[in-house]
């Protein structure tokens, strides 16, 4: 027997609520994308250092000879024979993770402890991936290890150092959340869905983040009890995405306010954002969501929440979007598979929505009250029955 | 891959797609090398062979020394799996690879073997251009190998013949298993770990076999100038990696030769080798181990091989129950400068249990904790003298 206690989170609440979901769905559905370059490089590497590939080997379906033969420009491989050949003096797959995409992995080094001599000792309690780091280690976090907290004293990510956070033990009642100012750019469309009350579409994105700040949340009530600035380089990212555009017309016939809309797309985005892992089995932070819109903005300038929201309501057109992206850089094949079930996902976060007991908004549907506002919640409705018409 | 976004990828793709980098010509290879373009039948490779005169000198001693070894009882002390025989059946090995980490993707791209022939050492290197030419140089080991009854390496029981192994697999072919094996890394560390540095070929082959090499290759830097070598064809900087193989391969055969003469007669060795000697001969026969560290004590060893010789040596007496050459071991090493427990423990024992001498006995614990305090050993060790003390202080009482 398993039992399943759900937590407020709307993935939770989508399981307690639809019980045939999760009996009357096929299980795993687990998904790799081989064809992410970056994986494929690595897989690459991994193989010909195993056995030399063939000039007219395939992978999979996949010709990769302009891979090899990047490689072979680059060092790695080696062609003789009419194979290509292993030619470094490193063990590859050392190198390849099978959990992330990057693998630059910053250590996490306690120096609280120090010995007789009153030289630092240092342990590695922890690793943090790049694509994460900035968000949970920056200077000044709290980081938690097997639930004790530990302060970030200094973090190490310029490119010629190695990359480490050195970290102390604190004892503090709180814990901290960055914030972060993003941005998300259109760089080829690849795929569009059928005209609609909205306009779905796939393809390749960039996306910008950088860590500006952090609030300190007490433990236990939540409440925010202070908040500091970061200076952290902006990081970005190229991947795959879906995003949604609302028909003019649809948004006119919702609301005339500008404002209302926006909360209501928020409230929108989060409620597909979080319920987007159930249908690609993957994790919440395996997908990154934004709304943003489709004018192109200046590349790589990236903007808080409130700054963007404030520059959705003057601009001089209105094309709110929502992105809903992958998190790993290149793309592991979660977008497209968004692009496909987005109809069935914006059905069932309209049930989500109608079946949620609150009144204004939760985190088990839209999102806290106080985060999206008072009206996003009957503002998502609309939108939502009109989305899904 | 240094690529981190696709736009990277893509550029290196493109870059490669307009050019396709064209190999300059160079000057053919066995004209810088030396040596001759051999044709196996399965391709062609370069072999470089080298003829030295058993009288030659690699070192203190010729090389014909080897001829004089007694190969079954260094069989035996190097724990070899089956005894190798015939000196003039034995192959000397050693391979450069592309890498040290092992595993499939590593390539042994230079063999050099080496055998005797009547009055001379026939050393023959075998280079691969290219790692299409893997085939051919396997193919030219064959003969060698089938020809052998036993290979000598350096460390080759954890990395050359497991290496070679897979290369051969990895073709398709059938490695000679029935090989017997002398690695002689292992010998080495019994006889010298405790008195030199470390046991590299370098290192023994320099306080050792006596040679010093004059411009030599760090091993660390071959597998990197062969990628040199394939992408620019320049095959110069190859020529150190050649000389250094072959120079290895040399100071095996000399080492082999230091054995069979240690072996067989103990004159012109250190104080620190004798004791070395006898932990070679102590799994074989204990007699001459004890010898060899009587020996060595005799010869002068001082410092800690000395007192690890003297508890060895006092530990076979004791087995032997040979008391009075036990007791003057462990009083020897009981003076060491360093406060050692493990003598002053014995002694105590000896006093007390065997000889029943509390008073002795009841006077060495006293003297070993008034030695313990000052050195400020651990307090787990005073307080096992302490509480012998005791007991032997209740003893003395009882009897009174």
């Amino acid at each position: 027997m398993a039992l399943l206690v759900a937590t407020s989170a709307p993935l939770d609440q989508f399981m307690v609520t639809h019980p045939d979901y999760l009996f009357g769905t096929p299980p795993e559905h687990a998904r790799v994308n081989p064809n992410n370059p970056f994986i494929l490089v690595n897989h690459l590497k991994c193989a010909a250092f195993e056995l030399p590939i063939a000039e007219a080997e395939r992978f999979g379906e996949l010709d990769v000879r302009k891979f090899l033969a990047a490689l072979d420009d680059e060092g790695v491989l080696h062609h003789a024979g009419r194979h290509w050949h292993w030619a470094a003096e490193t063990y590859p797959a050392d190198h390849t993770s099978l959990r992330t995409v990057t693998t630059d992995n910053f250590l996490v080094i306690d120096t609280t402890a120090r010995d007789e001599k009153q030289t630092k000792r240092r342990q590695i309690i922890a690793e943090v991936d790049w694509g994460s780091a900035f968000a949970t280690i920056y200077p000044k976090a709290i980081y938690l290890v097997e639930s004790e907290p530990y302060e970030v004293q200094e973090l190490h990510f310029r490119e010629d150092e190695e990359k480490v956070a050195y970290v102390k033990r604190v004892a503090v009642d709180y814990f901290t959340d960055a914030i972060s100012a993003k941005g998300v750019w259109i760089l080829q469309r690849l795929a569009e869905g059928p005209p609609a009350s909205y306009l779905a579409e796939q393809g390749e994105v960039l996306v910008a983040e950088k860590v500006v700040g952090f609030k300190k949340i007490k433990m236990g009530t939540l409440e925010n009890v202070g908040s500091g600035e970061v200076e952290l380089p902006q990081q970005e990212m190229q991947t795959t995405a879906a995003w949604l555009t609302v028909a003019p017309e649809t948004l006119a016939r919702v609301s005339s306010s500008r404002e209302e809309l926006i909360d209501g797309l928020r409230a929108v985005t989060y409620l597909l954002h979080h319920l987007a892992p159930i249908f690609l089995l993957c994790d919440i932070r395996d997908l990154g969501s934004w709304l943003g819109d489709t004018t192109p903005a200046t590349s790589g300038a990236v903007a808080t929440r409130e700054s963007t929201k404030r520059r959705l309501m003057d601009g001089a057109q209105f094309n709110p979007t929502i992105y809903l992206y992958d998190s790993h850089a290149g793309g592991i094949g979660l977008a497209e598979h968004v692009f496909e079930i987005l109809p069935d996902l914006l059905r069932r976060g309209l049930d989500t929505l109608e079946t949620c007991a609150c009144r204004d908004g939760c985190p088990s549907c839209v999102g806290p009250v106080n985060e999206v506002g008072r009206k996003a919640k009957s503002t998502a409705r609309s939108l939502l029955r009109a989305l899904t018409d | 891959m240094a690529a981190h976004s696709l736009d990277d990828l893509r550029r290196v793709i493109r870059r490669i797609e307009t050019r396709r980098p064209t190999r300059p010509a160079a000057q053919p290879i066995e004209e810088v090398l030396g040596g001759e373009l051999v044709d196996t039948g399965e391709g062609k490779l370069l072999v470089v062979r080298h003829e030295f005169p058993l009288s030659h000198r690699h070192g203190r001693q010729p090389l014909g020394a080897v001829l004089e070894t007694p190969l079954d009882l260094l069989s035996a002390v190097a724990r070899a799996e089956r005894p190798v025989e015939d000196a003039r059946r034995l192959l000397f090995l050693d391979a450069e690879t592309t890498g040290l980490a092992g595993g499939t993707g590593t390539y042994a791209f230079l063999v050099g073997a080496a055998w005797l022939e009547d009055d001379r050492l026939i050393l023959t290197q075998h280079f691969m251009r290219d790692f299409d030419e893997e085939p051919a140089l396997l193919a030219a080991l064959r003969p060698l190998l089938e020809r052998a009854s036993g290979l000598v390496t350096f460390n080759g029981a954890t990395f050359d013949l497991p290496l070679l192994e897979t290369r051969f697999l990895m073709t398709r072919r059938r490695w000679p298993a029935t090989l017997t094996h002398l690695d002689l890394l292992r010998p080495a560390r019994r006889v010298w770990t405790s008195c030199l540095a470390d046991c590299r070929l370098a290192t023994l082959e320099r306080e050792v076999v006596g040679v010093v090499r004059e411009d030599d290759i760090a091993g660390g830097l071959i597998p990197a100038l062969y990628f040199d070598f394939l992408r620019s064809r320049r095959a110069a900087p190859l020529g150190r990696v050649l000389a250094h193989n072959r120079d290895d391969i040399l100071t095996l055969v000399g080492l082999l030769g230091w054995f069979g003469k240690a072996l067989t007669s103990r004159e012109a060795l250190t104080a620190g080798e004798l004791g070395g000697l006898g932990r070679l001969w102590e799994p074989v026969d204990v007699e001459r181990a004890l010898d060899c560290y009587r020996a060595a004590l005799a010869a002068g060893l001082s410092g800690a091989p000395a007192q690890a010789v003297r508890l060895n040596l006092a530990r076979w007496e004791k087995r032997f129950a040979r008391w009075d050459a036990a007791c003057s071991l462990w009083e020897a090493a009981a003076r060491d400068a360093w406060f050692d427990p493990r003598p002053w423990e014995e002694l105590a024992k000896f006093h007390e249990h065997r000889r029943r001498d509390f008073v002795t006995a009841h006077a060495v614990v006293n003297d070993a904790l008034g030695l313990a305090e000052d050195a400020g050993v651990a307090s787990s060790v005073r307080e096992a003298f302490a509480y012998r003390r005791a007991r032997l202080q209740r003893r003395l009482l009882a009897r009174d």
